[in-house]
């Protein structure tokens, strides 16, 4: 772990390892530690100001936790700024969406019911033809049950 | 591209004896890894990962600090500035194409921040020639700490070098070289390890080994200077 921080710190490291270390998200608090004292032995070897271990970059990150999330350009808004759905709330939505079916499908059918096309047939059709088709075609279980029992 | 040649330095002082650069030999090639992997962690910012984007600010933190202190003297008023040019720079990143590299847009933010700050305060900001503008994008020349300094964070510092130099005299010849080659003389790792005769993976673990020793002898030091800092 130690040593890839370490390649790290002089950007000799593959991208493979990148991910290794990022992934370890409770530790990058001492990757961060082990890269400040890398850095003011860099200085002292390099005779730069040493500029003794200060803790500017926790402040910094701590106000950018505070930032919306970066998504490629989109940016994803802090849960904690949003509405959101508990999973106590999801029998009350399932509940709310069949009632929103069932009361679609109803309106379907009344919408069926008075269609345009079955207004204009039932103008041209003499009613007492429309009668003789009802009484004539089967449209209740007995008829059927009484063809089921014949055929036994 | 030129090819870059090593720029003689004082790094004799921590190379073993028999092994000196021969610098006929060597041919550095232009390379330029650091940008790669900003490149790799600015994409992965983007897509969410703060941790990426805290390794950036861990980077560069303190090179945008000696930067902004060029400009400003107050270390409280730095500070502010540098977390500001971060937040910014996050702000951002999701314009960032990797058209230039990611310190030298991080660098602009810096600057114009700074700029913004003096403005605000009713101070002039010093207008910059092309050389100084030059100079300042090159982070590897920032050196320089122009901040107000006291008598106890100078000798805090004297301590800190004392202790880096005494722990690099005692390390062991093989990793002192390498650290010495690492980085007063800015080789990669490939060229150290052409150099010392030794696999690349080798030279990881001989720098990362002087370091941790390093680190070790300056813990306290850092401990004493957290607390009076």
């Amino acid at each position: 772990m130690n040593e890839k921080i370490s390649s790290l710190f002089d950007s000799e490291i593959n991208n493979k390892e990148v991910d290794t270390l990022l992934s370890k998200k409770n530790k990058m608090a001492g990757v961060r530690s082990s890269m400040s004292d890398y850095q003011i032995i860099s200085d002292v070897m390099k005779k730069n100001t040493v500029l003794p271990k200060n803790n500017l970059t926790d402040k910094i990150m701590s106000a950018i936790d505070k930032e919306p999330t970066q998504m490629g350009g989109l940016t994803k808004v802090n849960s904690s700024n949003t509405a959101t759905i508990s999973f106590d709330m999801w029998p009350v939505l399932a509940s709310l969406a069949v009632l929103v079916v069932i009361a679609s499908t109803a309106f379907n059918i009344e919408v069926n019911s008075t269609s345009q096309s079955q207004l204009l047939a039932k103008e041209d059709i003499p009613q007492e033809i429309i009668s003789a088709h009802h009484a004539a075609t089967a449209n209740n279980m007995n008829h059927f049950v009484q063809v089921g029992d014949s055929a036994q | 591209m030129q090819p870059l040649k090593v720029v003689s330095t004082n790094s004799t002082v921590y190379n073993s004896s028999n092994n000196k650069l021969d610098n006929s030999k060597m041919e550095i090639k232009p390379v330029n890894p650091d940008r790669a992997l900003d490149q790799k962690l600015v994409e992965k910012a983007q897509k969410g990962d703060k941790q990426a984007f805290s390794i950036l600010v861990e980077k560069y933190q303190l090179k945008l600090y000696r930067l902004i202190s060029r400009m400003v003297r107050d270390q409280s008023e730095i500070e502010d500035i540098v977390q500001d040019s971060f937040i910014k720079a996050y702000r951002a990143i999701g314009n960032f194409r990797g058209d230039s590299a990611f310190y030298t847009w991080l660098y602009r933010i810096g600057i114009n921040t700074a700029k913004n700050h003096l403005v605000s305060l009713g101070k002039r900001p010093k207008a910059m020639d092309s050389n100084e503008i030059e100079e300042m994008e090159n982070y590897e020349s920032m050196s320089e700490l122009r901040v107000s300094e006291t008598p106890e964070s100078t000798m805090m510092s004297n301590q800190i070098a004392e202790t880096v130099n005494g722990a690099i005299q005692n390390l062991p010849d093989e990793l002192r070289e390498a650290i010495s080659l690492r980085e007063i003389d800015g080789l990669c790792y490939e060229e150290i390890s052409e150099l010392m005769d030794c696999p690349i993976g080798t030279v990881r673990s001989r720098i990362f080994r002087a370091r941790e020793t390093i680190a070790e002898k300056l813990k306290p030091l850092i401990e004493t200077s957290n607390k009076r800092w």
